[in-house]
């Protein structure tokens, strides 16, 4: 009997112990917003993709951290001499996560079922080149263009084009069944959605057996469960005050990247009284870029002059052109003849960046007498109200979709900018395959809705994230809404 | 004659609270809608008596100005209750045991079955954030409470002598609500009053909180809250001055409210000494 204490104690120590001396291979990954749905050819909601996109589903070729294109489902590709005709070989031996087989007949199912007319896709220009989409083999599949596009490659990449089983594609928006790394577990809707390691998984294996992404939507409540280690990395954080607090703490690594995020003062351009682009000018120049990345994003962000990433190559500065200048601002209003005073509505969705930036920018305009109504949104009113209903003069969005700029081309858009010229960039972009006219003429565009004013251009959105410092592998930069967890694993 | 303590201390901050706002309305040490985003998040100081904000606007003109707002909401909010909720009460006693006293009395439950706040934030969502529309919210549900009172009370004079003297006397119900029984529930709808209008800046703040209140860039006191949340961990002077703000106005009244009561009515005076 003597010998047993000890040996109990050693054994319950032991047992105690364990939990810290095992790997830890499962990650909580925060996220301000909940998806509505789990299906990225069902919605545009970007928290669909920043689920699923990479770790549960996968397209033919794919996004990587660095913004590069790489193969994903398809192996290789050969386009013909005219640029019209996409060969793509597939990767065999690939599963869905529910044991049906994939092959090339999954491929045209997926792409004809986003292409068609009634389909719900919110990208549905990805798709607007291809007229045919034809099996050859079971792991060859020829797609034909009806015109050259030079960005097919890079299209098939976005979360829109993801490959699904036709079987499952009913369920797909609440039980996803994919061919990614992870499998979908359980969804405890307004809470999380777990995600388990797909032991099955054709490419490279990946660290972690667990994945669960936590819906958090208050900035206050995000501190916190960081703080108390409840979430281990929140990659797209949304209290950027507060950064300053975790760079200072070696538990924590606090990232900081570009995004796809063009932050805009979106302006109605067929409202009565912005029609005038003397007045679109003038709340240009009456905005001061820098006090608003100071004011509202504690610093983060890279300012803007067009509709383009700064970080793209592509990328021409134009912020001097709108720069801040409160008496160019009035007299271009009292040449327009509102000098007397002119009232605009403002209204403001939920995130920091708007409603404090609608703050600061309320008070710039009124500097130069032009009066703001701002009106706090919710996201749904938002929407409605303003996306759908384009019942606004101002509000603040950021427009987080990679090469966006195709959307000033679409004049029932909600900022309602109708420019032939614009457009003809634009068809002209699609049929040019050659890089360097490409960049050209998205140049040119670029040049072209700065000269027009049609938005305000505020500011890049910085991708702030805050994670634990042993956890390794999350993108730094945001080149498509995604948290690509293949990579992600523990240090030691 | 001897003051209550609780009278005389909520006087007193009751008091300093219609001052600085009253002093608000010709002048504050900073304009508080011209955002300094260099001079933000200050510490306090001879310069800003209570610190910055994050866009660098003086917090303690920010208090000032956002009494305003809390004083005219739950002013406003009063005085509908008042307007609307006494005749209610002063027709339902003097109908007492009718039909239209049954009518006005359940209608009132009605109101008072939902939770103020719940349905103040409905209307609000419903028809907009605005300072109107909180006031209405607020207001609506200050009909039933006055409307109580003042029935509770009127009921009770209605049975006095010097009733029935008028009513010999030939006067009808109605002028014998107006100047016999209103005049003698004076000061228990004073004293209601300064309750129910403590209530009113705790609502308004409330709303202001969940972002239905006066809308950007005036301010108040319940936003400053809500924008300085994300902040307290390293700029805690931001969220504690409007919390202790609204603790002390609501505070000051609610005594001044019970001192009054105290005061007026003899029998809570003799528990006192």
């Amino acid at each position: 009997m003597k010998i047993l204490k000890p040996l109990l104690t050693i054994l319950l120590t032991g047992m105690l112990l364990s939990p810290l001396y095992a790997e830890k291979n499962s990650v909580v990954i925060g996220m301000q917003l909940e998806p509505p749905n789990l299906d990225p050819t069902g919605g545009a909601a970007a928290a669909i993709d920043e689920v699923v996109y990479s770790n549960v589903y996968e397209g033919l070729t794919r996004f990587r951290a660095d913004g590069s294109v790489t193969p994903g489902l398809a192996k290789s590709w050969t386009v013909s001499e005219d640029g019209l005709v996409y060969t793509f070989k597939l990767q065999e031996n690939v599963k869905f996560h529910n044991g049906n087989d994939f092959d090339a007949s999954d491929v045209k199912f997926s792409i004809d079922r986003a292409r068609d007319e009634n389909s719900t896709n919110a990208q549905k220009g990805l798709f607007k080149s291809i007229s045919s989409v034809d099996v050859v083999n079971s792991s060859v599949v020829k797609i034909t263009l009806s015109n050259p596009n030079g960005g097919f490659i890079r299209n098939l990449a976005w979360g829109d084009a993801i490959i699904l089983d036709p079987e499952t594609v009913d369920s797909a928006a609440s039980e996803p069944n994919g061919t990614g790394p992870f499998k979908f577990s359980k969804w405890i809707k307004g809470d999380r959605v777990e995600l388990v390691k797909n032991n099955d998984y054709w490419g490279e294996a990946i660290y972690l057996e667990k994945a669960s992404f936590k819906f958090i939507s208050d900035p206050t409540a995000a501190f916190a469960a960081l703080m108390a280690g409840d979430v281990d990395a929140f990659p797209v954080y949304p209290a950027p005050e507060t950064l300053a607090q975790f760079e200072a703490d070696p538990n924590f690594n606090v990232i900081v990247g570009s995004t796809e995020g063009e932050t805009i003062l979106s302006t109605n351009n067929k409202s009565e009284k912005l029609k005038d682009v003397r007045i679109r000018k003038a709340i240009a120049h009456a905005i001061n870029r820098q006090a608003i990345v100071d004011g509202a994003m504690f610093g983060f962000g890279t300012p803007i002059g067009t509709h383009f990433a700064p970080h793209h190559p592509d990328y021409v500065d134009l912020t001097s052109q709108s720069n801040y200048d409160p008496e160019k601002s009035k007299a271009l209003l009292s040449e327009a003849g509102a000098s007397a005073g002119l009232t605009l509505s403002l209204k403001l969705p939920p995130p920091s960046y708007a409603r404090r930036g609608g703050e600061i920018i309320a008070s710039q305009l009124r500097e130069v007498g032009i009066e703001t109504k701002i009106e706090n949104l919710e996201w749904a009113q938002w929407l409605e109200q303003v996306f759908k209903g384009k019942d606004y003069d101002l509000t603040i969005v950021s427009h987080t979709e990679p090469m966006d700029i195709g959307i000033y081309g679409n004049p029932n858009y909600y900022f309602q900018y109708d420019s032939q010229e614009f457009r003809n960039l634009m068809d002209a972009l699609n049929l040019e395959t050659n890089n360097q006219e490409r960049s050209k003429i998205l140049q040119n565009a670029q040049k072209l809705i700065a000269d027009d004013y049609v938005n305000g251009y505020l500011f890049q959105l910085a991708k702030t994230g805050v994670a634990n410092s042993k956890l390794i592998g999350l993108w730094e930069n945001s080149p498509t809404q995604a948290n690509d967890l293949t990579g992600v694993s523990w240090s030691n | 004659m001897k003051f209550p303590i609780s009278f005389i201390l909520g006087f007193f901050l009751s008091l300093i609270f219609f001052v600085i706002t009253m002093i608000s309305f010709f002048w504050v040490p900073y304009d508080v809608e011209t955002l300094n985003i260099a001079n933000r998040l200050k510490e306090p100081s001879f310069e800003n008596l209570l610190g910055t904000d994050h866009f660098g606007r003086d917090i303690f003109s920010m208090i000032m100005i956002g009494g305003q707002t809390s004083l005219s909401v739950a002013l406003i909010a009063v005085g509908l209750g008042l307007i609307f909720g006494v005749p209610l009460g002063l027709i339902s006693a003097s109908l007492r045991g009718s039909l239209i006293d049954d009518i006005i009395m359940r209608g009132n439950d009605l109101i008072f079955a939902f939770p103020s706040l719940v349905i103040a934030i409905l209307i609000t969502a419903v028809f907009g954030p605005s300072a109107l529309n909180a006031i209405i919210a607020i207001g609506i549900f200050n009909i039933p409470v006055f409307a109580r009172v003042t029935r509770g009370a009127a009921i009770s004079i209605w049975t006095l002598d010097f009733i029935s003297s008028a009513r010999i006397a030939g006067k009808g119900s109605f002028r014998i609500s107006l100047e016999h029984i209103l005049p003698n529930i004076l000061n228990l709808l004073i004293v209601q009053g300064s309750i129910q209008f403590s209530l009113g800046i705790l609502a308004e703040a409330g709303l202001s909180y969940v972002g239905l209140g006066v809308q950007p860039p005036t301010p108040s006191w319940g936003r400053m809250l809500a924008d300085s949340q994300t902040m307290i961990s390293f700029a805690p002077n931001l969220a504690l001055f409007p919390g202790i703000t609204i603790i002390l106005a609501v505070l000051g009244l609610n005594l001044l409210g019970d001192g009054t009561r105290d005061l007026i009515d003899p029998r809570s005076q003799d528990k006192i000494k």
